[in-house]
């Protein structure tokens, strides 16, 4: 399988007015489609940080990051999140103000799709993460955490992009929730080809990983395989 | 856009409030600018529109009284006559602050002899018998003493209406205290002024009659002094100055200097139907009649400022005066000044009603009968005419009353001066800016001195700027209001719209939507709302301030209906202008949007700044 993302000795530097803090120290690592990548580490580690580069929200201060080969510097940042990799979260983050199907159909209407078919991919991505057709219409507070982290999931699947990444999927969730989750994403890795890198404090997730990164003071280090 | 209004309306209570708010916030911001606008417009157009005229009365410095003999209550009438150290003149007026416009003038009115006119008060009874004044000789009906009405007739009439002669009228020696039997065998001569009611036994024997009576005047001796004045009022030498004298006709009377005065005499007496006063100004305006619209040019023009200046002959004559005589606009009417009269107005003397207020002793100190001093034609260039018939007013116009320029009078000086003066308010005006009588009393209290009596008239113009401060007022504090509104409600509800969206567009960006499609979506909803709601409140604004406007435009009209200031036409034009304020809606309007789209902007700039995953996180912590 090919190497998606590429990281060569990145480092990441956060720069205030008054100090200066280094989040991440020469990571090195690459990811592939159809597998799962779990990262581990205590808060602060600079996990987030990380996911952050990946989804190309920032640049590496240091080191290269390369995405399908090309330095993320030097590539159109916004098109690669709009088309390439999508970011689920531990609090969903789903627009408040529009429904679930209104939330799955926005990257498409981001991508000039016409509302038609959006609406028919959105229902269809709806289905694969197993959402009844009853909640379509409903707005995110309405509906259970788990529910909200499938359209989540579904959203980020409507984006087309073949990269999801994932900060602490599960961390709002029940066990319930969370195995249904934890399940979602691998089968969208393994049946759907998405590399999906997920950033946790979870064993249960990183148990079910293909890869565990631990990050530790800003380095990362390979836990198992 | 669409996206973004449609996650607005998903709070509609928010959104809606919004809206009316900003309807409130840009209402009350045009009704100030409306309001402030049309005061200032209201005020400039007007400013023309209205006059400041001031008149001034000297106050006298005491009262002299003297005693005066009265047949009828055979006791001294005492009668009071104003004292002046002197006279103020216009000179006096002026002092540095003072910014006049026109005058100050004090203004003499001339009479003119014109024999080949015909005059009003002829015009209203061409043949009734002119009794106000005549010289003439007389007998008694009987020998009698005239300390009351006797009988008495009119044998020959040297001076005044000869169609008199043989008429049999009341007399009385009124004001002598001492009179002289009359004898019904000899024949007397005196000038016969016409004055009050009939007294004594003669109006009992009338009284007791059962029929319906009527009660004459009668006649009292004149004097034979010379009528003339002096300018400071005072009277010259003339050996003929005493009481009113009743000679006996004798052979050789009208060769002795009595009978050659009244020889004399004679001459001026019952010209007055053939006389018309001149008045001359530096304005039309300052002429009460005029400014008050007692008398209006309803056809030609006005005397222009330059025809003013120049003293050209160009004259406003009254409506009647040129029907009676066949004259039209751009006739020239001949002036022959005879007399001067620098004590009151035309009015005073040449009543609307016909009556004339007559002058005795026109002869100078030698006896010799007064001349015309200045013979001119006047170009008529305005008719005007007079809306009121007779007032007694202080301001009444005269009967007959040319309008003239004051310098277009060679001999304004006092020639032929029959009477003489203070400045009163009839004759002493002057006209300052609209608005500026208080700092002209202010200047004067410095200046001027409390013998000098200033009233200002200004055509509701004071009531009127004080209507539209206060209304200025207001929408300074509407304005205010309104501009503090709209900042807070942009603040307020920018930050919920916008700022309290940061997890919105932190969203949206790490789907991979660009800053500018971000800043683009978040801000046009809001600035649509805001744009709606500007224009609501414009628009309200607009028609509420037009309707202030009216009411105003009708309280001013209600106000000022006794001034020429504000008619039905000028009340029609303040409404029509009152639909003339849309660009300070337009201008809010702009204003309200550019400062909700500038204030979002920068809100939303403080959103993109912050780094998508680091926000979502610490959401995610919370």
């Amino acid at each position: 399988m090919s190497k998606i993302i590429e990281a060569e000795k990145v480092g990441y530097i956060y720069q205030s007015k008054y100090q200066k803090t280094k989040a991440l120290t020469e990571v090195s690592c690459s990811f592939e489609q159809g597998r799962v990548y779990a990262i581990t580490g205590k808060s602060g580690s600079g996990k987030s940080t990380f996911l952050s580069l990946l989804a190309g929200l920032d640049v590496p201060t240091e080191g290269n990051l390369y995405i399908d080969g090309k330095d993320i510097r030097e590539i159109d940042r916004d098109s690669y999140r709009m088309n390439r990799a999508s970011v689920i979260y531990q609090a969903f983050h789903l627009f408040p103000l529009l429904t679930v199907l209104e939330n799955v159909m926005f990257p498409m209407q981001l991508q000039h799709v016409s509302k038609k078919e959006a609406k028919e991919r959105a229902q269809e991505f709806l289905g694969k993460v197993g959402l009844p057709d009853s909640l379509y219409g409903k707005m995110p507070n309405m509906i259970s955490g788990g529910e909200q982290q499938r359209v989540a999931i579904a959203r980020a699947m409507a984006s087309g992009g073949q990269i999801l990444l994932a900060d602490e999927p599960t961390g709002n969730l029940d066990s319930q929730n969370e195995k249904v989750i934890v399940d979602l994403l691998c089968k969208l890795a393994h049946e759907e080809n998405y590399a999906v890198i997920v950033v946790t404090h979870n064993e249960k997730v990183a148990e079910a990983a293909d890869v565990v990164y631990g990050m530790l003071d800003g380095a990362l280090e390979v836990v198992c395989e | 856009m669409k996206n973004s209004l449609k996650q607005m309306m998903r709070t509609p209570v928010r959104t809606a409030l919004f809206l009316v708010l900003m309807v409130v916030a840009a209402l009350l911001l045009t009704l100030g600018t409306c309001i402030w606008l049309k005061g200032n417009r209201t005020m400039t157009q007007y400013e023309d529109r209205f006059m400041t005229i001031g008149t001034v009365r000297q106050i006298p410095d005491s009262f002299e009284q003297t005693l005066e003999w009265n047949a009828e209550t055979k006791d001294y009438d005492v009668r009071k006559y104003a004292q002046y150290s002197s006279y103020y003149t216009p000179e006096n007026m002026l002092f540095k602050e003072a910014e006049y416009i026109a005058g100050p003038e004090q203004r003499a009115f001339y009479i003119s002899y014109g024999p080949e006119y015909l005059m009003y008060n002829v015009s209203l009874n061409p043949s009734a018998l002119s009794k106000g004044a005549l010289i003439a000789e007389f007998k008694p009906m009987e020998d009698c003493m005239p300390d009351e009405s006797v009988k008495i007739q009119i044998t020959k009439v040297i001076g005044g209406d000869q169609r008199m002669e043989g008429v049999v009228d009341n007399f009385c020696d009124h004001m002598n205290p001492n009179p002289k039997m009359l004898y019904k065998d000899k024949t007397y001569v005196a000038i016969l002024n016409s004055y009050l009611y009939i007294h004594g036994s003669m109006y009992d024997e009338l009284m007791k009659s059962k029929n319906e009576v009527h009660i004459g005047l009668e006649y009292i001796p004149g004097s034979l002094g010379t009528g003339l004045r002096m300018p400071d009022g005072s009277l010259p030498e003339d050996a003929f100055r005493g009481g009113q004298e009743i000679f006996e006709v004798t052979d050789g009377f009208y060769e002795t200097d009595a009978g050659q005065r009244l020889l004399n005499l004679a001459q001026s007496e019952g010209i007055w139907r053939q006389c018309q006063p001149v008045t001359g100004t530096n304005k039309t305006c300052l002429l009460m009649p005029f400014y008050n619209g007692q008398a209006y040019i309803s056809e030609g023009r006005d005397i222009s400022e330059e025809e003013y200046a120049s003293g050209s002959k160009v004259c406003l004559a009254p409506r009647k005066f040129m029907e009676n005589n066949g004259l039209s606009l751009g006739d020239r009417v001949k002036v022959q000044l005879l007399y001067t009269d620098a004590r009151v107005n035309a009015g005073r003397k040449f009543w609307l009603d016909g009556s004339i207020g007559f002058y005795s002793g026109l002869v100078d100190t030698e006896g010799e009968p007064l001349q015309v001093f200045e013979t001119s034609e006047y170009e008529v260039v305005g008719i005007y005419d007079v809306t009121i018939s007779y007032e007694d007013s202080i301001f009444d116009p005269g009967a007959d009353e040319l309008i003239v320029p004051m310098e277009s009078i060679e001999a304004r000086d006092g020639k032929n001066l029959l009477a003489s003066g203070p400045m009163t308010d009839a004759t002493s005006s002057f006209q300052i800016p609209n608005g500026s009588i208080d700092e002209f009393l202010r200047g004067w209290a410095g200046y001027g001195t409390d013998k000098l009596e200033i009233t200002f008239y200004d055509m509701g113009y004071s009531q009127l700027k004080a209507g539209i401060d206060n209304m200025k007022k207001i929408s300074l504090c509407l304005f205010a209001a309104g501009v503090v509104l709209t900042v807070l409600l942009l603040f307020f509800f920018s930050h919920l719209f916008i700022t309290k969206q940061a997890q919105r567009t932190a969203i949206e960006r790490s789907l991979g939507m660009r800053a500018a499609r971000c800043r683009w979506s978040m801000i046009s909803g809001f600035a649509l709302l805001v744009l709606i709601g500007a224009i609501l409140g414009s628009v309200a604004g607009v028609k509420i301030a037009d309707r202030v406007s009216v009411i105003h435009a009708g309280e001013c009209y209600y106000e000022t209906t006794y001034t020429v200031g504000l008619t039905n036409t000028d009340n029609e034009i303040l409404v029509e202008e009152a639909a003339d304020a849309q660009m300070p809606a337009v201008w809010n309007t702009l204003f309200i949007v550019a400062a909700g789209v500038g204030i979002a902007w920068v809100k939303m700039n403080r959103s993109l700044k912050r780094e998508p995953m680091q926000l979502l996180s610490e959401r995610q912590e919370e």
